[in-house]
């Protein structure tokens, strides 16, 4: 195990390339727990690539990902598991599993990885369901007959399932109207409260990144370019950022924010 | 970590509960959650006075769910003081318990049973009525494409031609091969029992130009070519690229059903006559082996079958409407996919089994009409 405890990622000198195509050189990046990271870039710069190296979905071509204090190159199928049961993951589109219906999409973590009975994973399952805001006449519908938002809400639910440590959200708010996306952020920063989750968000909203984030890290460069509070980024004189804070919708969102 | 457990001290004034270890769902797991039946049954309808917490672990959202059930959500004021962030987990969650409303009920299996069978008749209609309106849609289509040959899409009937044609010969024409041989052993055995060996050439050119040939190049097509159109057209439906071609104006019909059916027509005959050559083959090479009937004399035998060119003739006149049925019963099933994965599914399974279905019957309706006719 390396670093102190109390960072939950740990990413060091990663490398992530696609043939020829570079796309992370030399990223460093820490998680603090407790701490709700927004992580933002322009299109392109592999916010989800990075995801999806974090999560072991994707190996490293280089450097080293430590994940809750496993280290992603040598964990075993142990170490796996522990992290499967210590992480959730909201992936963009809400990635449900569209044989199922909604009760058993969030049961289905349960069942995989807990031995209780069928009739208290259904009314875990339903306590999630209601956590994040959809209603019982939720329960038996298939996600093709739930709109976008709905949808995303029972992906938070499953990804919620098994009270997790460490939440991944891959751009949660994309795709919701403004009132329904200032709804879902205001849920995400009252459950991390509440259940003390550390959150890792991909974002391209900048509302969220003031509303919700403690700290943001820019990707850019090929690198993380910094990590600081949202105030700190207003003020960095790094072109990408600058126009990022102080273009026409930065703007409007400090007003609001 | 700690399992959990809880102890009641019910001496003094009202009940004192302790928690003690992990109150997680995967601690709770390994009880098998019998946890909050007993905490519920030892704790009867007693009101619970003080919670002590100095024992306890971790506790999740889980366990606030087993401990808000057993105390039906009444817990003293101020309970939680010794640990608001445990406090924050269970208010949360017996906020969002105690609205909760009573799931529906699923209807019982009987029941389901009986709507499953209503919704099949139910469907079988409405897919008839669906059927019809492709074929409708699929006739003005093609009426338009002859009146406007401008505006015929040649490359992708030649992209067509090529992926579902000229790449399905090696597979036709080792099928065809095959099966030839296979006749062609049967016949040998039987025949040379009554001495008739010659006659297995007419029962291998027969059977293969007229039947063979044309249904198993049907059917590899069938099972080759229409699952791949109802996949293709199918998620382009999914990615709402037919949408996206009706609001350009392209009609859809046009862009997709049109080259692939056109596709079909031309390289189902070539196909056919691929498999009646390979089909041949097979069988003279069995008959040369198992009955010492020269390649040679295979042909000589052959071109003095009366009407062989009608057994030929019959064979390639089937193969351009089983390439209609092939091709439009994958469009149609493509067309008739919905936004979900299973549909997908379902409908590329029913585009084969119905094309293949399809084929085998109207070969029978071909069989009866080409007997009344004498041919």
């Amino acid at each position: 195990m390396t670093g102190d405890k109390d960072t939950v990622i740990e990413v060091r000198g990663l490398l992530s390339q696609f043939g020829e195509r570079v796309i992370h050189e030399d990223l460093d990046l820490d998680v603090a727990r407790g701490e709700i990271l927004g992580v933002v870039g322009g299109s392109g710069t592999g916010k989800t690539v990075l995801l999806n190296t974090i999560i072991g979905l994707k190996e490293p071509d280089g450097g080293s990902v430590h994940l809750l204090g496993h280290d992603m190159a040598e964990a075993t199928k142990a170490d796996m598991a522990d992290i499967e049961r210590r992480t959730g993951v909201l992936f963009q589109q809400g990635a449900l599993f569209s044989s199922l219906t909604v009760l058993q999409n969030v049961a289905s973590p349960l069942v995989e990885h807990t031995e209780l009975p069928r009739s208290l994973i259904e009314e875990i399952a339903a306590m999630k369901i209601a956590l994040v805001g959809l209603g019982p006449e939720s329960h038996h519908l298939k996600p093709a007959e739930l709109s976008g938002g709905m949808r995303k809400r029972a992906g938070l639910a499953r990804a919620l399932a098994l009270d997790p440590e460490l939440l991944f959200l891959d751009e949660p708010t994309a795709g919701l109207d403004p009132i329904g996306a200032a709804a879902f952020d205001e849920l995400i920063r009252s459950l991390a409260n509440d259940l003390g989750l550390t959150v890792f968000m991909i974002t391209h909203d900048l509302d969220s990144l003031y509303a919700i984030c403690d700290k943001v890290a820019v990707l850019a460069d090929k690198h993380v370019v910094i990590k600081a509070t949202v105030s700190e980024l207003e003020r960095s004189d790094h072109p990408w950022i600058h126009e990022y804070f102080h273009g026409p919708r930065g703007r409007a969102a400090q007003r609001t924010g | 970590m700690a399992t959990a457990d809880f102890e009641i001290d019910s001496q003094g004034k009202g009940v004192r509960l302790r928690l003690v270890g992990d109150w997680t769902a995967a601690g709770l797991s390994r009880l098998r959650g019998r946890l909050g039946p007993r905490l519920r049954k030892e704790l009867g309808d007693a009101p619970v006075a003080t919670l002590d917490l100095t024992d306890l672990g971790r506790f999740d959202t889980t366990g606030a769910l087993i401990l808000s059930k057993a105390v039906h959500g009444e817990l003293p004021e101020g309970a939680w003081s010794a640990r608001p962030e445990v406090g924050r987990v269970y208010d949360r969650v017996h906020a969002v318990e105690s609205k909760e409303a009573a799931p529906l009920k699923r209807p019982s299996a009987l029941t389901r049973g009986f709507a499953k069978v209503g919704r099949g008749m139910h469907d079988i209609g409405g897919e008839a009525i669906l059927s019809m309106a492709f074929l409708g849609r699929l006739i003005t289509a093609t009426g338009s494409a002859l009146k406007h040959p401008g505006r015929i899409r040649w490359p992708a009937w030649v992209s067509q031609i090529e992926r579902a044609g000229l790449d399905a010969i090696p597979i036709v024409a080792v099928t065809a091969f095959f099966i030839g041989a296979v006749v062609a052993f049967i016949g040998a055995d039987l025949l040379q029992q009554f001495g008739f060996d010659v006659f297995a050439v007419e029962l291998i050119a027969i059977s293969v130009l007229r039947e063979f040939a044309v249904v198993i190049a049907a059917i590899l097509l069938a099972g080759r070519s229409s699952s791949s159109f109802a996949a293709e057209v199918g998620a382009m439906k999914m990615n709402q690229e037919i949408d996206a071609m009706q609001v350009m104006g392209v009609n859809p019909f046009q862009a997709l059903v049109i080259p692939r059916l056109a596709a079909m027509i031309i390289m189902l005959p070539l196909l056919t006559f691929i498999a009646m050559l390979a089909g041949l083959f097979g069988g003279a090479l069995v008959a040369w082996s198992q009955l010492d009937l020269g390649l040679a004399f295979f042909v000589q035998r052959m071109s003095v079958i009366p009407d062989i060119g009608n057994h030929l003739f019959v064979g390639l006149i089937k193969a351009p409407v089983f390439a209609i049925v092939v091709a439009a019963i994958g469009c149609r099933q493509g067309m008739a996919v919905s936004g979900d994965v299973e549909s997908l599914g379902r409908r590329v399974t029913a585009a084969v089994v119905q094309a293949i279905f399809a084929i085998i019957f109207l070969d029978a309706v071909f069989a009866l009409i080409f007997l009344e006719l004498n041919i």
